[in-house]
């Protein structure tokens, strides 16, 4: 249950980050607006505001949302990872293509 | 020549800095040497990124940039940041988790262990060839900045020998401890010196408000996009230097070797969510003095427009201050040109080299590490010696170049079908194009890696380089069966600890 409820957090999140980066990346919402505030162009103003959402996004995520890996899980994870890499020959033993 | 005195007192600083860190931390095994042995607390983490990417590029580059284009360029290396915070966080998660259980060391790492060796051997070549225009930008920027603050006393040509000289110099005697505590006082210094500049430019007019004012009078074209009627920053435009910076971060060597740095999960997660926002802040004013710089120094036509930053400082401070204002700028563009130096030399001996002499012990890596640093500096100071890129162009190539890997690091971590001929295919391909169009730009003149092309769909070359490389991983991965190495590598990269 707890591991479908991260699942659709996780998407939620996916989303939010997909349409913010999207408006980070290219002002195709809000590039035609008109005028300046403070100085600077009102689209520029609202490209900041947009940076400033996904970035609050951000740290919900890797703060708050306890999807992000945490110090508490990483020796554990560490640990078996180090079990799985001794069972899992690295490349270099016959890897080659 | 106060100001080229004061530079190179910083420049010597750094150099004690340096090895005093270098002294303190007893260990010298390849793992300091290269990683620092996955020790660095957080604050260090952040100022070394954040000082090992922001250069002569964010400084004199971004400011020349927007002196040409207006404020279209907050899309180039501030506002298109942010995402870095999911992105390196998505694509980097188990760099930092498997790199720690496996002790990774270089780039090539991941790549080898997912796709064996022809992988690895390739992607220290992609990491040099893409770092080459970017270290360009980094020589190129201290030789005219070198030349401008001495009143073309110092020619631009022995201006390009003062800083790689000092990085070789500290580089040999530092490692990467000693160059993460060199980085992080630099950061923190540059960081400050951007506030006096841009402080002290809005003051020459009166405040921000009135210099924007009088900035949109005589140029009103600085404030719109294309959208509005502006000669450049069509929509494809800010989308294609946007995301091939974006991408291109996260596939640099520095996330690789801060991952590997990294103390604490904790401290991986504040580096790559503040990175951005410490971006955001200090790039957003080398634009707006960039931009205010049309009223200091106008008339500026080029790679002329590079020198803005320099000039704006002659202007509005006193000659000491301007000289520590452009000493930021210049300690920047040495922190990347280390950073970038010395992933390079860290793949070529991890990657490469051991490859060839699998027996090599860590004095022998260390050794030619050094050698690779030697030779790396000393190509590009020969390519930056007749300038005619620009350096924020030249920035934006390197990075849109090593964009392209982004399919074989997502596959390596999230796609069990992905195969090492679908990895090697659309590396070799996303560089090949990216090259081809650089090079048939410069031919003719059109710049056509950065610029949209009618023919390209209205799209830049690095987009349709960027496209044809997801469409080969993806095809070729399908159309070919995963190999020993692949099938192997399963159990440890869809390991059920990393879900």
């Amino acid at each position: 249950m707890g591991r479908k409820r991260n699942a659709w957090t996780s998407r939620a999140f996916l989303g939010a980050f997909i349409v913010l980066t999207s408006l980070c990346w290219c002002p195709w919402a809000y590039g035609t607006l008109a005028g300046r505030v403070l100085g600077i162009p009102t689209w520029a103003v609202v490209a900041y505001g947009v940076a400033a959402a996904l970035f609050v996004l951000e740290w919900v995520y890797l703060f708050c949302s306890g999807l992000a890996v945490s110090d508490e899980e990483l020796p554990a994870i560490v640990s078996e990872l180090k079990a799985a890499a001794d069972d899992a020959a690295p490349a270099k033993e016959g890897a080659r293509c | 020549m106060l100001e080229i005195g004061i530079i190179t007192a910083i420049c010597l600083a750094s150099v004690l800095v340096s090895y005093a860190a270098f002294r303190r931390g007893a260990a010298r095994s390849a793992d300091d040497y290269f990683v620092a042995g996955s020790s660095l607390g957080y604050l260090v983490l952040i100022f070394s990124l954040l000082a090992s990417f922001v250069s002569a590029f964010a400084m004199f580059g971004i400011s020349g940039m927007a002196y040409r284009l207006g404020f279209g360029a907050l899309f180039v290396l501030t506002v298109n940041l942010i995402p870095l915070g999911f992105l390196w966080y998505f694509l980097h998660r188990k760099t930092l988790l498997i790199g720690r259980a496996r002790k990774w060391m270089s780039m090539g790492a991941p790549f080898g262990d997912r796709y064996g060796t022809t992988m690895r051997a390739i992607i220290p070549i992609v990491v040099l060839v893409a770092s080459i225009p970017y270290l360009v930008a980094q020589v190129q920027g201290i030789g005219i900045m070198i030349e401008t603050m001495s009143g073309h006393r110092v020619p631009y040509e022995v201006g390009l020998f003062f800083a790689p000289a000092f990085v070789a110099l500290y580089l040999i005697l530092g490692g990467m401890r000693g160059a993460a505590w060199v980085n992080t006082v630099q950061g923190i210094f540059f960081t400050v010196m951007v506030f006096v500049l841009f402080f002290a430019v809005m003051n020459e007019n009166g405040g921000f408000g009135p210099t924007m004012d009088l900035v949109q009078q005589k140029h009103p074209e600085l404030f719109k996009l294309a959208a509005q009627g502006g000669k450049a920053w069509s929509y494809p435009m800010i989308f294609g230097l946007a995301s091939a910076m974006c991408l291109g971060c996260v596939c640099f060597p520095q996330p690789y070797m801060h991952a590997y740095s990294s103390r604490s999960a904790k401290g991986f997660k504040v580096m790559i969510l503040v990175f951005g926002a410490i971006c955001v802040v200090v790039i957003s004013m080398t634009t707006m003095v960039g931009i205010s710089g049309r009223l200091l120094a106008p008339g500026l036509k080029g790679l002329e427009a590079d020198r803005v930053f320099g000039l704006a400082a002659g202007k509005t401070l006193p000659n000491w201050a301007a000289a520590l204002a452009v000493a930021g700028a210049f300690t920047a563009a040495m922190t990347t040109v280390i950073s970038v130096v010395f992933g390079n030399a860290s793949n070529l001996a991890n990657d490469l080299y051991k490859l060839v002499r699998p027996q090599a012990d860590t004095k022998e890596l260390v050794r030619l590490g050094r050698f690779c640093i030697a030779g790396i500096v000393a190509v590009c100071v020969l390519i930056a010696w007749i300038p005619n890129i620009p350096v924020a162009d030249l920035a934006i190539i390197a990075f849109g170049i090593m964009a392209v890997t982004i399919f074989p690091l997502w596959g390596a971590y999230y796609w069990r079908r992905a195969t090492r001929f679908g990895a090697i295919a659309s590396t070799l391909t996303g560089v090949a194009m990216n090259l081809a169009f650089l090079v048939w730009g410069l031919a003719n003149g059109t710049g056509m890696l950065l610029t949209p092309q009618p023919f390209l769909l209205h799209l830049n070359g690095f987009l349709v380089s960027f496209i044809v490389a997801g469409v080969v991983f993806f095809g070729v991965s399908l159309a070919t069966k995963p190999g020993a190495a692949e099938r192997k590598s399963l159990a440890l990269f869809f390991h059920p600890s990393l879900d």
